[in-house]
Formats: C-alpha cells, structure tokens, sequence
C-alpha cells in the first residue's frame, strides 16, 4: 500500500486525503478509519508541530482552606487516611462542619475558632481524645473491620454443604 | 580523427525503430476488424429472420401468468391512485415512531424535510440509515458519567513542574503543587473516542490495545480479549509496525486503531507507538496525563494513567464500546 511516513507533516488525515486524491492510493485501499475520521474530526487536529497555547494554570483555593491550615497547625496530622473510604469524615471535615454550624454567632475569627475546639472537645470527639484510634477512618481501624468481615463471612461457608452439592 | 567511432545522425530512442512497421501493423490488424464486424453482421442478418419463422406458442400456465400479472398490476395502480402523496407521508412517519430510538432521523436531515420519504429508493434509505449521520448511534454516551470519572481519580494530574505545555488546555487548575484535570473536557473528548472506536468495531476494523506498565499488563490484556480484539501490553519492539513484513514473515494487517493506555513508557519517554502509528497512518486514541505530549495523538483523552481505579475504567469503557459496535454489526450485516 502507498503511505507517506513523514508523521510530522500535516496529521495522518491530510497525508491519506492526498494519496486518495493523487490516485496513489484507489479508494478502494481507502483505510477503515478514513470516512469515521470525516464524520467525526478530533476537536483539535493531531498535528506534530502544534503550538502550546498561552494559558497560565491557575491555582485551586477554597475560602475553608484558612480553617484548614489553622487546624492542622494546633492539631497535627491525624495519620494514615484512606481517601477511598467514605463512610466516616476526617477530623478536619467534623471541625469544619462545626465551624460552619457556629459561624453565624460569632464575629471575631479567632473567638469563633477557640469555641469550635471547646465545642468539639465537649462532645467528645476526635480531637484531643484518647479513643482516636480506635474510630473513625484511620488505617487500624479499616483493617479491623476488614478481618472482621472476614471473619464473619468465613463461619457463613460450611465445607460439607460445599462438598455435598458437587 | 576522435569522434571517427562515434555513431552519426540524430539520436534515436529505444522503441522507435520499428515504429512504421508497428503501424503497418496496427492498421491491417483494424482492417482485419473491421472485415470482421461486417462478416458478424451479415451473418446475424441471415439468422435474425429465421428465428421469426417459428410460430410462437405459448403454454396454458403462460397464458395465465400474463393474465395474473395483469390483473395485480391493475390492482397496483388502484391503490396507489386510492391514497393521496399525503397520506403516504403520513403512514410513513407512523411507521416511524414504531421504530425505536436507534433509527431515528436526525431531524435536520434535508431529505426529509421536503417530504419526499415516498419517493425515497432503497440506496437513499441506505442513506438516511448510515451510522455515520447519527452523533451517537451506538449510545456511547450512556456508558459513564463524570461522576465515575472522578470516583476512578481520572482528575489527578502529576506535580506542576513536570505539566507538558501541550497539556494545558486540559487542566482544571493546580491544587498545591499538584495539577487536576478538568473532567468537563475529558468526559467530551472520552466520548469521542468511544464513539470512534465503536464505529471502527462496526466496520470490522482491528483494535489494538497498548501499554507499557507491568501493573496494568493483566487489566489491559483481559479487557481486550473479552472483547476479542488485541492488546500489547509488554514492552515494545521498536519495529513492530514500520517493518512489519520482516518481523512477522510476510505481508501483516495492521491495526486499524491503536488504543493507548498509557501515552509513556516507564523510563517516562514518549511511547515509540504513538510515532509509529502516525507513520503507518493509524489513527491512536491515548489517555494523557498531565506529563504527556498529546499532538501526534488523534483522539487525547485527558486523564490519569497510573491510577488502577483509572486504568480499569478505561479498560472497561473501551471494551463496551467496541461490544456495542460489534453487537450493531450482527444485528444489521453491513453491505
């Protein structure tokens, strides 16, 4: 088959379209590709050459992140995280929620940050207690669910009913 | 003298010596045709008539034929004359919405428009009913949502300081050091490449999947062998497409499309397939991270490549789709 293998001039389209067009290539040695290409261009032409366009990367920033760091200064890294586990939030996402809930008594930030703690620490929470590790999302605890799954899910298969149906 | 051995005269060509004994030749050989063409007439006039002599006769079962044919032909002609060119238009459209959603016309087609449905042949319904007409004939789009993209980390771009500057159409922003895609873009340009790929399994084309990550090996070879086509997921021979007959021994059918997984190799390089395909005009659909050269890419899907959760999704949308194609392409053979 006729083919040109310069792959940096034009995109592999235009390079087909012109031995189509020459007759080096008779339309029906046309690729598969070629009419599904037609119908449905890529948005942006795969060209080697293709310039970077100028755009600068913005950064993501949220208003809670001033919260954030202010927590995580006092209190520290609460240890392993496992970010697939949705079933229990952060200590830093209850504090958070707190904050919000509180907000609208308070006018002074600081004020507002020291009641959040006394609140939290009220009720027990995370924060500043002992219990830490024994709830929530951090790895020792995933695990201990993980086995005890486990385990409850072995005492449910008897070998013999196993044996029996074969 | 010096040029007493040299050839004198003007220069002759190769071929042309013999030229007038060519014509000579050619133009007995028209005579000949010609004394030929009128023998062959002659002959056919002396036949012609005879065949007119014989009486024809034709049988009873022929008489009735004729007269059977008739009949259904004058029966034809009432009932077309019975419904006007309107109400013809209007079954039509009823018959139409008795049809389901994947044969539907897009309804800026301007065939249909003039309502001229009644007259269409059977070439310009083959027409109407091309796949290719239809944005989305295989229902792609229904495969995923964004919502899946993100819950697979399709949006974790790698740090800052290693973002390909082709790449930056496709970012969201930067999170502390740390690029994110921008699913909005990726889920359009996805379902590009799903739609593509789907027509091309429609077409019978072969589908080639490629990666080069030992971790994903497994993924990306089950993935393509559940959906019977092919991967390549070990390391890379530099010629395997550019010098395909010597390394299989023969003439080789190429991939008609070459899905990448992963667009770099582990030494962090670009993958020597991507510019090999170009060369050999296979069109590549390729997942671009955030580190990637998307140019000599024809369909880049902006995404994670590292993430298993990632891999695994791809794997799987780009096996429906290819299914979904070939399952269209049982139910209607294509001509």
């Amino acid at each position: 088959m006729a083919s040109s293998r310069l792959e940096r001039i034009g995109s592999i389209y235009t390079r087909v379209r012109g031995l189509l067009r020459s007759g080096a290539l008779k339309p029906e040695d046309k690729p598969v590709w070629y009419d599904v290409y037609e119908a449905f261009p890529p948005k942006i032409e795969p060209c080697f050459g293709r310039k970077a366009p100028d755009i600068t990367i913005r950064n993501i920033f949220y208003q809670e992140d001033i919260i954030r760091a202010k927590f995580y200064e006092r209190f520290g890294s609460p240890g392993l995280i496992s970010l697939t586990d949705n079933r229990f939030s952060t200590p830093c996402q209850k504090f958070l929620e707190k904050y919000k809930e509180m907000e609208k008594d308070f006018t002074d930030e600081n004020e507002l940050f020291e009641a959040v703690v006394k609140a939290l620490a009220e009720e027990k929470s995370l924060i500043a207690s002992n219990e830490q590790k024994s709830s929530g999302n951090s790895m020792a605890s995933m695990f201990t669910s993980a086995v005890n799954n486990k385990a409850s899910q072995k005492s449910t298969i008897n070998v013999a009913d196993v044996l029996s149906e074969k | 003298m010096e040029y007493e051995a040299a050839v004198k005269g003007p220069l002759k060509l190769k071929g042309t010596a013999n030229k007038d004994i060519q014509k000579k030749l050619k133009k007995k050989n028209k005579e000949k045709a010609k004394n030929d063409g009128e023998s062959s007439k002659a002959k056919e006039q002396n036949e012609t008539p005879q065949s007119y002599k014989q009486p024809v006769v034709k049988t009873k079962a022929q008489l009735k034929f004729e007269q059977m044919k008739e009949e259904q032909q004058k029966k034809r002609i009432l009932e077309k004359a019975s419904k006007t060119h309107k109400q013809r238009v209007e079954e039509f459209n009823r018959h139409l919405d008795s049809l389901t959603e994947h044969f539907d016309i897009p309804k800026n087609a301007t065939a249909v428009k003039d309502n001229q449905l009644t007259d269409l042949k059977e070439s310009e319904l083959k027409e109407i009913r091309n796949p290719l007409r239809f944005p989305d004939y295989f229902g792609v789009s229904n495969l995923f949502r964004l919502k899946d993209l993100f819950d697979a980390k399709v949006h974790y771009g790698h740090k800052e300081g290693t973002l390909h500057p082709n790449m930056k159409p496709y970012i969201f922003g930067s999170r502390l050091g740390h690029i994110i895609i921008d699913l909005d873009k990726t889920t359009e340009l996805l379902q590009d490449a799903l739609n593509f790929t789907a027509h091309i399994a429609y077409r019978g084309g072969i589908i080639l999947f490629v990666s080069h990550y030992p971790q994903h090996t497994l993924t990306v070879e089950k993935a393509a062998k559940e959906a019977g086509e092919y991967a390549h997921a070990r390391e890379w021979d530099f010629h395997l497409l550019t010098n395909s007959e010597k390394v299989y021994n023969g003439v080789t059918r190429l991939p008609d499309l070459i899905i990448m997984v992963s667009t770099l190799n582990p030494q962090m390089q670009e993958h020597t397939a991507i510019n090999d395909a170009a060369k050999m005009c296979i069109p590549t659909i390729g997942i671009v991270d955030s580190n990637s050269n998307p140019n000599l890419i024809t369909y880049p899907v902006p995404g994670n490549d590292d993430s298993p959760t990632a891999v695994q999704l791809y794997c799987n949308l780009f096996r429906d789709a290819i299914l979904l194609g070939k399952a269209k392409k049982s139910e209607v053979p294509s001509s």
